[in-house]
């Protein structure tokens, strides 16, 4: 037996078969009734369609042999995917390359052999529609190799038509996996034509708005939006329109029973294949829960606060009466444990402040009074209003000239209130006779600030929980020391600006806190 | 602009009312008055007839702004100044209880030592001084 070889293309070949999907899959009617078409009208007792891989032949379809499949260094049809080409062998026993074959010498005994390749559309050969007799005949007939090559195309063709049916089963069991999630993902999800009539409704959609399908499919989506909101609806409209989606834009839904419930919505632009819009889809998820938590959140840290300060406003105000030496002038050993008690209760009140405050900011409840800013002019203002507690740590504050022509949209009070924050920081962590400076700069259609101190740096382990709350390096000097929140609500103030915040910082050498604002021309 | 001697304290915190008072008698020489309601303000404030109103916020009975209503409907306390002290400053407060009338509102806990100093501005200002 001389083994065929392999054909130039071999490995495509092989990833052309394997993407058929047919290997070791059972019999079908659709492929043995070629073989027995084949076996019949060429009169022989084995047809095969057989599909040859890397180590072995395999018979999708087998007329008249037991036999599964045969390494492939046996095959004859071997011969014709290395060829290329139809094989007719007369007499096995008369060709050197069959002569010794164990499928000539043993079963099933193979004298005559003609093989049609099974060629793709894109000229794989893929192994063979074969026809075999035990005993010796004459060639094909060209009518008769016309009619094996004819029945070859058709197999290809069913080979196809089975890799088109395995694709459309896979895909019919991925949108069937898809639309089960989108069924019981627990969030109301609702498709929408463009004119905004309801197209399809989950049992999310059914739970959270009491409709179920038939009551919604065909309505408008306008039935869940309560009348007050209808321009807000519209505008949302709009903006998906004109091919952006709206992420969790929190608003107010009518259920079937007239409640309103609170929801987070997502609503996405369904197009063709072209672009052309042919919808959207809307998910909504209930965050009344989660709107009661933050109410009883706020009534809470508000309460509290307030609470806090009455008592506080005791202490302190007693506190301060002793200092003032209203009551005559403090014993020399009494006086430096009033300060404390005073410089602490004065920490209190400012911790009590900043937590009310980056309370009311998470929660969204802080107004910004937003106006066009000359930005250097702010940070010049900073300077000034800054500079006296500066001057009691012993720092200097300085611009680095020239601060750039920077116009922004912000709130003027809560971007001191940055600075002021930035530029006490600066200040606490400079060495004595130390300078802060700050820079103003342009660029990529944002303006940065950054205050720079020439201090000891972040150290490493800080680094990370930096804009956390509570979080300092070092809080032992109650006098000075922070709350531990005015990072956390410095980046609270610049994100609602629409800006970003962040830090650079080498040991030894200093830090530079920055934040970028959008610009705006002027 | 006539000196500012009388002032009017409502607060309902006997502790607070305390401080307050040693502030005001013996660090600003005013001639004060305390009630520790807003009922019993509306009933003596006439007759007390004070220069200006130092009125706490959250209090039992009448709470700070229907105080400040109740006085400003009384014969000779229309147009005395009222300023608000309030231990919740939360956004829009200090606008709405400006808008109430109040000339300032000022926040607890406050500072001892410049109390006094405070209430004088105020009094200049709401002078037009």
């Amino acid at each position: 037996m001389v083994p065929a070889g392999l054909p130039l293309n071999e490995p495509q070949r092989l990833d052309a078969l394997h993407g058929f999907d047919i290997l070791d899959t059972p019999p079908e009617e659709a492929f043995d009734r070629f073989t027995r078409i084949a076996a019949k009208i060429l009169d022989v007792p084995i047809a095969l369609v057989s599909l040859v891989d890397e180590a072995r032949q395999w018979f999708k379809s087998r007329h008249g042999l037991d036999v599964a499949e045969t390494p492939r260094d046996w095959a004859f049809c071997s011969y014709v995917v290395k060829d290329d080409q139809i094989l007719v062998v007369e007499d096995a026993t008369r060709d050197a390359r069959f002569a010794d074959s164990p499928l000539v010498v043993g079963a099933p005994e193979i004298r005559f052999y003609a093989g049609a390749p099974l060629r793709t559309r894109e000229n794989y050969n893929l192994g063979t529609l074969c026809v075999i007799d035990r005993q010796p005949r004459r060639g094909l007939t060209p009518q008769q190799t016309a009619l094996l090559t004819d029945l070859a195309d058709a197999v290809v063709n069913q080979l196809y038509l089975h890799k088109l049916a395995s694709e459309l089963q896979r895909a019919q069991l991925a949108q069937a996996q898809l639309g089960a999630i989108i069924e019981y993902c627990g969030d109301a999800v609702i498709g929408k034509s463009v004119d905004g009539t309801i197209t399809s409704w989950n049992t999310g959609a059914q739970t959270l708005y009491g409709y179920t399908p038939d009551e919604a499919i065909g309505q408008h989506a306008t039935l869940l939006v309560p009348p007050a909101l209808l321009g807000e609806w519209e505008r949302m409209v709009d903006h998906i329109a004109g091919g952006e989606a709206v992420e969790q834009f929190e608003t107010v839904r009518l259920a079937k029973d007239g409640q309103e419930i609170d929801v987070s919505v997502s609503l996405s632009p369904i197009r063709d294949r072209g672009g052309g819009l042919t919808g959207f889809s809307t998910i909504a998820r209930d965050i009344s829960q989660q709107k009661q938590i933050e109410k009883a959140k706020a009534e809470f840290v508000s309460t509290v606060s307030h609470e806090l300060r009455t008592p506080l406003t005791s202490i302190k105000g007693s506190l301060g009466l002793l200092q003032s030496g209203v009551f005559g002038e403090l014993p020399e050993a009494i006086r430096p444990m009033v300060d404390i008690a005073y410089n602490n209760s004065e920490r209190l009140v400012r911790l009590i402040n900043d937590l009310l405050d980056i309370e009311k900011m998470e929660a969204g409840k802080v107004e910004f009074h937003l106006e066009p800013l000359d930005l250097a002019a702010l940070v010049r203002q900073s300077l000034a209003e800054n500079a006296g507690y500066a001057v009691t740590r012993g720092v200097t504050l300085r611009a680095v000239e020239p601060l750039a022509p920077a116009r922004v949209i912000g709130d003027k009070d809560r971007l001191l209130q940055v600075m002021a924050n930035l530029l006490s920081n600066a200040a606490k962590f400079s060495p004595a006779q130390g300078v802060v400076e700050v820079a103003l700069t342009q660029g990529e259609g944002k303006a940065r600030v950054s205050v720079i101190d020439h201090g000891p740096g972040i150290p490493d382990a800080f680094r990370a929980r930096i804009f956390q709350k509570f979080s300092q390096a070092d809080a032992s000097d109650a006098a000075h020391a922070g709350t531990g929140l005015g990072l956390s609500i410095c980046r609270a103030i610049v994100e609602r600006h629409c800006g970003t915040m962040d830090f650079t910082t080498a040991a030894g050498v200093g830090t530079t806190f920055y934040f970028d604002l959008p610009e705006v021309r002027s | 602009m006539r000196a500012l001697k009388r002032i009017l304290h409502v607060e309902d915190a006997a502790d607070i009312r305390k401080i307050v008072e040693i502030i005001l008698v013996r660090m600003g020489n005013y001639t004060v008055l305390q009630c520790a309601s807003g009922d019993e303000a509306v009933e003596k404030a006439a007759a007390f007839a004070p220069d200006l109103v130092l009125l706490d916020v959250m209090m039992p009975g009448l709470d700070g702004p229907q105080t400040l209503e109740e006085l400003r409907a009384r014969e000779g306390l229309r147009d005395t100044p009222v300023v608000f002290m309030t231990a919740k400053v939360q956004s829009g407060e200090v606008e709405m209880l400006k808008a109430l009338g109040a000339v300032e509102v000022l926040a607890k806990p406050f500072d001892p030592a410049t109390l006094c100093s405070r209430i004088e501005e105020i009094w200049a200002r709401h002078h037009g001084a």
